[in-house]
């Protein structure tokens, strides 16, 4: 009888996960959905950042300002954003490996590296390599604001600026679609412009609301720009390099959510499939202690007469 | 006289605070305060932290306060790229 009752409980105890499992699925998908809407909404204002800085490029030489110019000397810095939680799938461990992959390459050896962590995983990561972070926030909340990221990018801005940095790069989790996540590791200073091209291909969809704003600012128009194109590129620089990190973020959250729903609906099947499987059991079982006892029963009668 | 409209967007990073059709926009840039008709000439410049003023074609005047910005006009087009003051909301 004892089998039984285990079977019975270990039944149960899989019905409890797998309800438990189902609700974080229902969750993440509306999370995700909130992710993604967010996600969209800011490509318009990366596509024109990004026509603006190509319709500048004809009036001033954009590949001599000092943020586009590759350097030699200094330290690498690298952003490196994750989420706080697990239970999804290797969503970040596909990040940290492309961390240890730029920490491998002789490529980058002659210089020291030093991070800016967003999520509880990668800072957990970094510090157990004993390597020097410089900020960390936890990536909690969904409705962060691109203002939020003003703070990184302010930093970022002012170290390439004073010549710490040589390059800056920003590792996370790029939305592909709900089964497709793929972890990058990105260049975002110095600028170029095939760099900011990608990302804008990453984030402007091909078709809907905003695809339309690519394309029409292609023509070369003759601008009259005030007071001086150089004024002008100042501005834009740190709001590219701000529109980068943000999307970034963005795109992990929407990764971070998918992933985790994609995570639970798979632990939601399995456990599905085991509680079946124990069922089956448990029906076993018990039709084995019925017969027993039936037999029991029967030889007994049996004897007595 | 029939006033002529132009095709406005303002833009936030987080997303777009307006879209559509307007008469006029009034805002501040580095070089002063100044106004975005129809058929403006093609013309970028940084913009200071403003009140931007919009005259729909459908006669509303709206306000969005923002934190400074680029503009950005051409073919009988408007882009405002901001970030907008949450603040004063």
């Amino acid at each position: 009888m004892a089998g039984l009752k285990q079977l019975k409980s270990k039944r149960e105890s899989i019905n409890k996960t797998r309800k438990v499992t189902r609700a974080m699925e229902a969750v993440s998908a509306v999370k995700m959905r909130k992710a993604q809407e967010r996600a969209l909404g800011g490509r318009a204002y990366a596509a024109g950042a990004l026509r603006i800085l190509s319709n500048l490029s004809g009036s001033v030489d954009t590949q001599n300002h000092f943020m586009m110019q590759p350097r030699t000397q200094g330290k690498y810095g690298i952003i490196v954003v994750t989420s706080d939680k697990g239970l999804a799938g290797s969503l970040n461990s596909a990040v940290l490996r492309k961390v240890d992959a730029f920490l491998g390459d002789p490529k980058y050896k002659d210089g020291d590296k030093v991070f800016m962590c967003i999520g509880r995983r990668g800072h957990e990561f970094i510090r157990s390599r004993d390597l020097e972070v410089l900020s960390y926030q936890e990536n909690k909340s969904d409705s962060v604001g691109e203002e939020d990221m003003r703070e990184i990018t302010d930093m970022v801005v002012k170290m390439h600026e004073d010549g710490d940095t040589r390059a800056w790069y920003v590792a996370y989790t790029n939305f592909r679609s709900t089964f497709e996540q793929e972890a990058v590791l990105r260049r975002i200073l110095p600028l170029s412009r095939g760099a900011l091209d990608e990302v804008v291909e990453a984030i402007v969809p091909e078709t809907g609301k905003y695809s339309d704003t690519e394309h029409n600012g292609r023509t070369a128009t003759a601008y009259t720009i005030e007071p001086s194109p150089e004024v002008v590129l100042e501005s834009i620089i740190p709001a590219l390099v701000n529109i980068v990190v943000y999307h970034s973020l963005l795109e992990s959250k929407a990764s971070e959510h998918s992933a985790r729903m994609v995570a639970m609906k798979n632990a939601t099947d399995k456990a599905g499939e085991l509680s079946h499987e124990l069922m089956l059991k448990f029906n076993k079982a018990r039709q084995a202690v019925i017969t027993r006892e039936v037999s029991e029963i029967t030889s007994g009668i049996e004897a007595m007469k | 006289m029939a006033r002529k409209p132009f095709t406005l967007r303002i833009v936030t990073v987080a997303e777009p605070i307006f879209d559509g059709e307007a008469f006029e926009l009034h805002c501040r840039g580095v070089g002063g305060e100044m106004s975005v008709l129809a058929n403006h000439e093609p013309f970028i410049t940084p913009l200071d932290p403003c009140t931007l003023r919009v005259t729909t074609t459908l006669g509303e005047k709206k306000e969005f306060p923002i934190n400074g910005g680029v503009l950005e006009v051409a073919d009988n087009k408007a882009v405002v790229l901001c970030s907008s003051d949450k603040s004063s909301n």
